[in-house]
């Protein structure tokens, strides 16, 4: 039996990356149909089950036009069982199913299972269980004890913690050490945006599937989910391999370039920046970040190399962390206005990047160049 | 610099003004009113030129407040040295307002030569300070010594910063550029980047509540969506009470159906008893059931038979009546011979036959004598003597061939017709007649040049009309006075000099004008010389009178009194006497000339035209309006004259073109009426053309031509018809031909009979010829005589055969009725006919025989069946007199009735059996017994329906309620659907509220540090401009101690802001220098211009090196200052003097 382990999808909730109306309307449009594409690879490779483990909405219940995507999904797939509970984003409500879905709206379809405010736990194999609860203030504690024959599926939402009483729904903790002894074989987890995972007790393991798709530069690198391949060895003890397997659309990059020893021209950056850049895949998001330090008057035109860079991915800006170096003695001696000036700021109390920024802004204006238009 | 001399020619007060000045201090002490002040200021004005405006405040206009008094050059000249050379700088200025006409020359002492070391700017050239500058510092007014560092040289000199490498305007273009930047993110009037940002945020926040109160509503539709439902579940249980209402009304109808259910099983099985009982009594109530089944058998069996024989009887019966009618029928036949006669008839025929046979034999066989034998040889055989409808069969047709030969052979007289209607036409028969195509041609050919005619007339008549219109035209003139209308090119020669009379006279009347003028003046200048003469006779009467006096008197004085007017009185005589202008005269002369040629040329013009006009008019012309209307009569008329000739021309024209197309269209009719054409000399044959000899002309018109047309179409119909006639004839011959044959042959036929000899000779030879039909009628007349003739010839000659003969007559007439409708058709279909009748008779015997025997048998049989029917009618009636009372009428139908009766007491005992278990059933099923069931009363129908209709009606009411729920929830869905389709957009609104909050914080930052940067750069600016501050706080803290008295530590109390403004602490309290004495305040300023000139040029310059030294003007500035700080103020200058030149200006030896 094969199960996949998902959340964090924060379903129309903005974007945290400047993509401009139409480019953020389709990677929404992008991140919502993948809800379908999941689901079509669950079908394909003869899933069993999804889980989703919480805030796969954002701000409580879900546009209507979504829920019924939502439920008209998972309707289609008859042959697949849904488990669901909510998280921190779209907690349960008296009106909500599940964080999400309007209650009294829609008939729910048959294999979708919403755990609510108290543990369930429903068997879904000979010897594969599933347990959930969504926050209700619950503990985790109060996970009844699993029968150990039984390869237990656990889904939760929170941030885990090695030791304490965390409770969920108020600090959404979950205290590992509550579970380690409750027979946990996996314990499927949502709220990190990246895949983690790690131990859990003597015979289980923690997971974090990650977010199945970056939002913001925040959330760079692979994204996507968790398959489980339950197996039924001859002893009868279920047996579980788990895999991340990365399904998003695009991926998100920062990439760091450090100018330095890069000379003042244009054509200078723009090779290291090309360099640097090389090998991301044109559907890709990419962030590239000058850093390093430059003389003041040195200006990295970040407008020419986003426009350059522009054609070649989804979507490229470039943003400027540089340093000032600035020669003292230079200026020790200088009697000009532009020495003056450059004493004054070094001695003012601003702070070294504002410091940084007015020097460039300062000395740009001594040449004639606005440094910010 | 060294001011070593000036002259000034003339500057304001200062008229060739000269001073001498020497190294080190010069005093000059003059009186108030000498003109100090403006002696400064020429110093200034030789180095730094005056400045040009047009303002009206002295103060502010000093090329105005110094105009030369007393005028001339305004200017004057300096000598200085400078750098080791000595120069004079020349300057003069212009007027007031204008520095055009200033000049500048500086010449090189060394050499007297001009020199261009230095322009203009020479001031500036050698302090390196402009005028303003020079003025705030090394110019010392009496007034004017507030010592402000607000002029830019002043400040950039004394920054040290005017040299070639950093440009002063560095600064300003930093600011320009962050300025720029400034109003780029804010500016004036909620504009800029931040403001758009800033409402770009407000309109997304507008958008977010929008959205956040679409969810809202959204959560409100939804919650009342389900108050609805919690509603729509109150209503589904009462729906449910209700609907348990129903059912408990249903049991209550349900009890009330099975009661009724119950007494209607009771009254059923109650009937079935009583039905049972009815029927068992007819059945006869000592009887049992198998007894009346016996009996039922019984007369089952009986009836049976009894219908059996019936139906044989009638049967039998309708047989045997049909067999009579056949037999009757036979019997009754008529046209046959009956079977008495048949045998005779039979033998009548035979004998018929012989008879005929015999009868038939030919005269030969009938041994007739052989002279009466045709002398042909060939006798012609008896005919039979044919009745006389034959003969007259044969008579109507050779008639009928008689008459199809005579209207065959009816004579011709199509042709006839044809040779009148072509006379009648004008043609001899044998004219060709054109086709319709020749007609058509010649049809439309004929009307092309009737038109043609027509225009052609038409076009002649115009051009007459217009040739008679020309020519009186041009020879009517006005009133047709024959004057003859001028050309247009002179007549607008004589409009032209027309016109410009008016030109002419007003040039005349200008010219006379002008000559007016110069005889005026020339008039003028004769009484100015007679003025002159006699103002020169005058004097000389005066002058003479003087000399006479003197001569009288003696006295010395008198004479050049009375020399002086006589040569006065002489000089103007002689100037009077000499003439007039010059130019007056010529310009009288010019004017005249020209004045008579103009005036012989209006003249000339005038008379010309009207001349014309009064030839034209008839009569004078006396006004320019009679002028008017006789040139626009004359140019109306030539204008109809163009026109006329115009369309006489186009006439012209015309009509020959008409012409040549008439003779064309005459020569295509000639062709077409088959007359030869001569063309180039040939004669061209015609062809298509109308017929030889014809009438026609090209003359006529096109109903003449119809007229002609018709003729040929009737010859053309008269052709067809005597063709068709021919045809008809041939045919009709032909037919003839057939029909002499067929007449011949037929004729022939009749020719076998016995020769014409035989027959009185009347039947005259046949087969010559053509006979008519009479003659042939007369033939067939005399053969039937003949034939007559000959038949009672051989009756009489055969008396032998006429008793065969009568008895074939007999026979005949026996079998005439069989056989009259073939009395013309030959011997053998008379037999055939007879034979056929006599068969049919026969037939008819035999038939009627078979009938007999057949009717005999019916009638046995029927006696059998009759009896076999009586019997069983007695068998039935005993049978029904067992139940009823009186004899049954039908028995079936009484069998029948018993039947059923009996089968219905089996169904009453059946169903009676099936109701009593019913009822038993039902009274167990439902507890009661029969008296239970027969004593329940039944809840009324009415009171059911009422208490249904009273559930229906709540029950509708309440599916209203539930209908209106339902629709006022999927408005509630609806709503929070669409509220939630609003709502759909926040997270793009708070992307966009993101990035514009991101871009204003980016902007903020930005601005923020595009102030810093401004903020800073200012500072920076202000640090660099206070750097020499420190310089001059020492210098006027050193002058001050010097020129007050005091020491350091109380100089120390004064210092000079960046602006160079003093302020005085006293008491821990800073004042500034508005809070000074004038005393104190003029020292204090008097400090700061000594501190700033030696800032400015004390600082490590000597004289020679680099810029300048210039002379430090003082102007009486120590007016306010007490004995002991003006003699430090002395001994000041004189230290001063040591290194700049001073020029020190007092109006007061005191001071000096």
């Amino acid at each position: 039996m094969k199960i996949l382990h998902s959340a964090d999808w924060h379903l129309c909730s903005p974007l945290s990356c400047r993509l401009g109306e139409e480019k953020a309307k389709e990677r929404r449009a992008e991140l919502l149909s993948g809800f379908a594409d999941m689901t079509a690879y669950a079908r394909e490779n003869g899933l069993r089950a999804i889980l989703l483990c919480g805030d796969i909405g954002d701000n409580g219940t879900l546009p209507y036009a979504v829920q019924d995507y939502l439920l008209d999904t998972m309707t289609a797939e008859e042959t697949i069982r849904f488990f669901l509970i909510s998280g921190n984003h779209d907690r349960m409500t008296q009106g909500t199913v599940g964080g999400i879905f309007t209650r009294g709206r829609r008939q729910l379809p048959r294999n979708l299972t919403v755990f609510g405010g108290e543990w369930e736990t429903v068997r879904i194999g000979d010897a594969v269980t599933v347990s959930g609860c969504s926050f209700d203030g619950k503990t985790a504690a109060s996970l009844p004890k699993l029968e150990k024959e039984d390869y237990n599926i656990v889904l939760l939402h929170g941030e885990i913690m090695e030791s304490g009483e965390g409770t969920l729904g108020t600090d959404d903790i979950i205290p590992l050490t509550s579970l380690s002894e409750k027979n946990i074989d996996y314990l499927a987890l949502g709220h990190y945006h990246s895949f983690r995972h790690g131990k859990l007790g003597r015979r289980g393991t923690w997971c974090y599937a990650g977010c199945p798709g970056g939002r913001g530069f925040d959330e760079c690198g692979e994204k996507g989910f968790v398959v489980l391949n339950l197996e039924t060895p001859k002893d009868g003890k279920v047996s579980c391999s788990a895999e991340f397997v990365p399904f998003a659309r695009r991926r998100l990059h920062r990439v760091e370039v450090d100018v330095t020893d890069i000379p003042a021209a244009l054509h200078a950056l723009e090779d290291a920046v090309m360099t640097a850049v090389k090998g991301i895949p044109s559907a890709d998001l990419v962030r590239v970040v000058l850093c390093g330090s430059d003389a003041p008057e040195i200006v990295r035109d970040t407008a020419y190399l986003t426009t350059r860079l522009s054609g070649r991915f989804y979507y490229i800006e470039v943003t400027d962390e540089r340093k000032t170096a600035l020669d003292m003695d230079a200026f020790r001696g200088d009697i000009s206005l532009r020495g003056e000036f450059v004493r004054r700021v070094l001695s003012s109390p601003l702070t070294e990047k504002e410091k940084a920024e007015v020097l460039r802004c300062g000395l740009s204006a001594f040449d004639g160049e606005a440094r910010y238009l | 610099m060294r001011i070593t001399s000036l002259y000034i020619e003339n500057f304001g007060v200062l008229h060739a003004y000269r001073l001498e000045m020497g190294a080190g201090l010069n005093v000059l002490c003059e009186k108030n009113g000498f003109g100090k002040t403006t002696l400064a200021a020429f110093i200034k004005a030789m180095l730094y030129g005056l400045p040009a405006n047009r303002k009206t405040d002295l103060d502010e206009n000093e090329r105005k407040k110094y105009q030369p008094w007393q005028g001339g050059a305004f200017g004057g000249t300096m000598n200085f040295t400078a750098r080791g050379k000595e120069y004079r700088c020349e300057r003069f200025f212009a007027a007031a307002g204008s520095r055009k006409g200033d000049s500048f020359v500086l010449y090189d002492l060394a050499d007297n030569m001009v020199s261009s070391d230095y322009t203009e700017q020479l001031g500036m050239e050698l302090f390196g300070i402009d005028a303003e500058g020079f003025q705030r510092s090394a110019f010392l007014p009496q007034r004017l010594l507030s010592g402000g560092i607000d002029n830019a040289t002043v400040t950039a000199k004394l920054n040290d910063l005017l040299d070639a490498d950093e440009d002063p305007a560095s600064y300003d273009r930093a600011a320009a550029v962050l300025y720029r930047q400034r109003q780029f993110y804010r500016r004036q009037g909620g504009r800029g980047r931040i403001a758009e940002l800033e409402e770009k945020l407000f309109r997304a926040q507008q958008v977010e509540a929008d959205c956040l109160a679409a969810e809202t509503r959204c959560e409100t539709a939804q919650a009342e969506a389900e108050d609805i439902d919690r509603a729509l579940d109150e209503v589904r249980r009462r729906r449910e009470v209700l609907r348990q209402e129903g059912e408990t009304l249903s049991g209550m109808g349900t009890r009330a159906a099975v009661l009724s259910h119950g007494k209607m099983l009771l009254s059923e099985r109650d009937r079935l008893i009583s039905s049972a009982a009815e029927k068992r009594v007819f059945l006869g109530k000592h009887r049992t059931t198998e007894e009346v089944d016996a009996l039922l058998s019984d007369a089952v069996g009986h009836e049976t038979a009894w219908n059996v024989a019936k139906e044989n009887l009638f049967r039998t019966r309708t047989q045997k009546n049909e067999t009579t009618k056949q037999l009757a029928a036979l019997r009754e036949m008529t046209g046959l011979p009956g079977t008495e006669e048949l045998p005779d008839i039979r033998a009548a025929r035979d004998n018929l036959l012989y008879a005929r046979e015999m009868l038939g034999r030919t005269t030969a066989e009938n041994n007739i004598p052989d002279s009466d034998a045709p002398e042909s040889g060939t006798a012609p055989r008896i005919p039979a003597c044919l009745a006389d409808e034959e003969l007259e069969r044969h008579m109507k047709q050779a008639a009928m061939y008689a008459s199809e030969i005579a209207s065959l052979e009816k004579p011709k007289t199509a042709k006839e017709a044809r040779r009148q209607v072509y006379a009648a036409a004008g043609f001899t028969p044998d004219t060709i007649l054109p086709d319709e195509k020749t007609m058509d041609a010649y049809a439309d050919t004929l009307r092309a040049l009737n038109s043609s005619r027509a225009k052609h007339e038409t076009a002649e008549k115009t051009l007459s009309s217009d040739t008679a219109e020309l020519e009186a035209l041009e020879s009517a003139g006005k009133d047709g006075n024959g004057v003859r209308i001028p050309e247009e090119t002179e007549l607008v020669a004589i409009r032209t000099r027309y016109d410009g009379l008016d030109g002419g006279k007003r040039e005349i009347d200008a010219l006379e004008e002008k000559q007016h003028a110069a005889a005026a003046a020339r008039d003028d200048a004769h009484k100015r010389k007679k003025r002159r003469i006699m103002a020169g006779i005058l004097l000389l009467l005066a002058g003479i009178v003087l000399g006479i006096l003197y001569f009288r008197m003696q006295d010395v004085r008198l004479l050049p009194a009375a020399a002086l007017p006589i040569l006065l009185g002489i000089a103007l005589v002689i100037s009077g006497l000499t003439g007039d202008a010059p130019d007056v005269r010529v310009l009288d002369d010019d004017i005249f000339k020209r004045l008579c040629e103009k005036k012989s040329e209006y003249e000339t013009d005038r008379t010309a035209v009207y001349e014309f006009l009064d030839r034209y008019a008839g009569e004078s012309v006396l006004d320019t309006d009679a002028a008017d209307r006789i040139f626009s009569d004359i140019a109306k008329r030539c204008r109809r004259r163009e026109e006329l000739r115009g369309a006489k021309d186009s006439g012209t024209k015309l009509i020959a073109a008409l012409d040549a197309e008439a003779e064309t269209l005459r020569l295509s009719l000639a062709a077409l009426r088959g007359e030869t054409v001569e063309e180039d000399g040939a004669e061209t044959p015609s062809g298509n053309a109308l017929p030889s000899g014809t009438i026609l002309t090209d003359t006529e018109t096109e109903e003449e031509f119809a007229v002609y047309r018709e003729k040929v179409r009737r010859c053309a119909d008269a052709d067809r018809e005597a063709a068709r006639e021919a045809g008809e004839f041939s045919r009709s011959r032909a037919r003839a031909d057939a029909l002499h044959m067929t007449l011949d042959a037929y004729l022939a036929q009749l020719a076998a009979t016995p020769a014409a000899e035989y027959y009185t000779g009347s039947l005259p030879a046949a087969g010559d010829g053509m006979m008519s039909g009479e003659d042939y009628l007369s033939a067939l007349t005399a053969w039937k005589t003949a034939a007559d003739t000959l038949c009672s010839r051989l009756a009489a000659e055969d008396d032998a055969r006429s008793a065969e003969r009568e008895a074939v007559a007999a026979l005949q007439t026996r079998i005439l009725p069989w056989i009259s409708a073939e009395i013309d058709a030959e011997t053998t279909e008379v037999s055939v006919l007879a034979e056929r009748i006599l068969a049919d008779a026969a037939e008819r015997e035999n038939r009627i025989q078979t009938l007999d025997a057949a009717l005999a048998e019916l009638e046995n049989r029927e006696a059998v069946y009759l009896a076999q029917y009586d019997a069983e009618t007695a068998e039935l009636e005993t049978f029904l007199s067992c139940f009823y009372d009186a004899p049954y009428p039908d028995a079936g139908v009484g069998i029948r009735r018993v039947t059923e009766t009996r089968r219905a007491l089996d169904d009453d005992m059946n169903r009676l059996r099936g109701a009593q278990n019913a009822l038993v059933e039902f009274c167990r099923d439902n507890a009661m017994t029969e008296d239970v069931l027969r004593t329940s009363e039944v809840p009324g129908e009415e009171v059911l329906a009422g208490w249904r209709e009273a559930l229906a009606q709540n029950t509708a009411a309440l599916e209203h309620d539930a209908e209106q729920l339902q629709s006022a929830r999927a408005a509630k869905r609806q709503t929070a659907e669409t509220e939630s389709a609003r709502a759909a957009a926040l997270p793009a609104v708070r992307e966009t509220i993101a990035d514009t909050r991101a871009a204003l914080d980016d902007a903020a930052h930005h601005l923020d540090i595009v102030q810093k940067t401004q903020k800073l750069l200012d500072e920076a600016k202000t640090a660099m401009s206070t750097r020499y501050l420190g310089v001059m706080q020492m210098h006027f803290r050193r002058y001050y101690a010097l020129l007050a008295g005091v020491d350091a530590e109380a100089a120390d109390a004064l210092s000079l802001d960046a602006l160079l403004q003093p302020q005085m602490e006293v008491g821990g309290v800073r004042r500034e220098s508005g809070y000074f004495s004038r005393g104190t305040g003029d020292l204090v300023n008097l400090c700061i211009r000594l501190a700033l000139i030696d800032a400015l040029y004390g600082d490590g310059k000597e004289d020679g090196e680099g810029e300048e030294l210039p002379p430090v003007i003082l102007d009486d500035p120590f007016v306010n200052l007490d004995e002991k700080r003006l003699s430090a103020a002395r001994a000041l200058l004189d230290r001063a003097a040591e290194r700049y030149q001073i020029l020190y200006f007092v109006c007061h030896e005191s001071r000096a």
